[in-house]
């Protein structure tokens, strides 16, 4: 199993309410975009902080930039304090948001979210709306660069489900 | 999907009308191709491809780093 795989089924398993978002989202959606984050949105309440420190402790997250060894330590006091936080895990980098511009927080996104099962993995998935609307808000080089798929995806999509008529 | 949506779909892709998204993104240089290739896919299929080629390149960085170490 891969260390994004092996990352998601943790966060799963632990029963933490988070949603999948960003360029995993849009892919398992049936982009083609590339990435090497794992971008997740979670709840902000007391009792997920600890589901999701007890999910991804074993792997040593660590804000992304500072080196394994040197001590910083990530736990529920970080996210209490803090909103969104990219970090480096040993099975990859994880994105954990908890608020995304143009969009809001877990609660907003979790409205049209897919339950998507990934066979190892059940999860909520961010629609592509949610996704596109972020990225519009976000608005940086590597944000707007993808819009053009991603709206295109959402097209084909919608004639997939009409039977491609039209 | 069936092969009637499929073979719409691929006419939407190499025809799409003046001024629609699909239109935006061929001129963008997208790869529609691709993205109808990929909904022929399980999203669980889509998730451990795009998951075992990161793998990839988290080993690849990994490697490099030690070579020039």
């Amino acid at each position: 199993m891969s260390g994004i795989e092996q990352l998601l089924k943790a966060l799963a398993d632990s029963q933490a309410n988070f949603i999948v978002v960003g360029a995993y989202a849009a892919i398992m959606q049936g982009s083609t975009l590339r990435t090497d984050d794992l971008d997740v949105c979670y709840e902000r309440t007391p009792d997920n902080y600890k589901k999701i420190i007890r999910a991804i402790a074993p792997f040593r997250p660590r804000p992304r930039g500072i080196p394994a060894n040197l001590k910083a330590p990530f736990d529920e006091q970080s996210l209490a304090q803090g909103t969104n936080f990219t970090l480096a895990t040993d099975l990859g980098n994880l994105d954990l948001l908890g608020e995304m511009s143009g969009v809001g927080g877990y609660r907003q996104i979790l409205a049209d979210a897919k339950l998507m099962n990934l066979g190892s993995v059940i999860c909520q998935v961010a629609s592509l709306d949610t996704i596109i609307r972020s990225k519009e808000a976000a608005d940086r080089p590597k944000d707007r660069a993808t819009l053009p798929e991603l709206r295109a995806l959402r097209m084909i999509q919608q004639r997939e489900h009409e039977g491609g008529d039209r | 999907m069936t092969r009637n949506t499929e073979e719409k779909l691929r006419q939407l892709v190499d025809h799409p009308p003046e001024g629609s998204a699909v239109a935006e993104a061929k001129k963008f240089g997208v790869d529609l191709h691709s993205i109808l290739e990929n909904l022929k896919l399980t999203p669980a299929e889509r998730f451990r491809r795009a998951a075992e080629e990161t793998d990839f390149v988290y080993r690849l960085r990994g490697n490099i780093q030690k070579a020039n170490s």
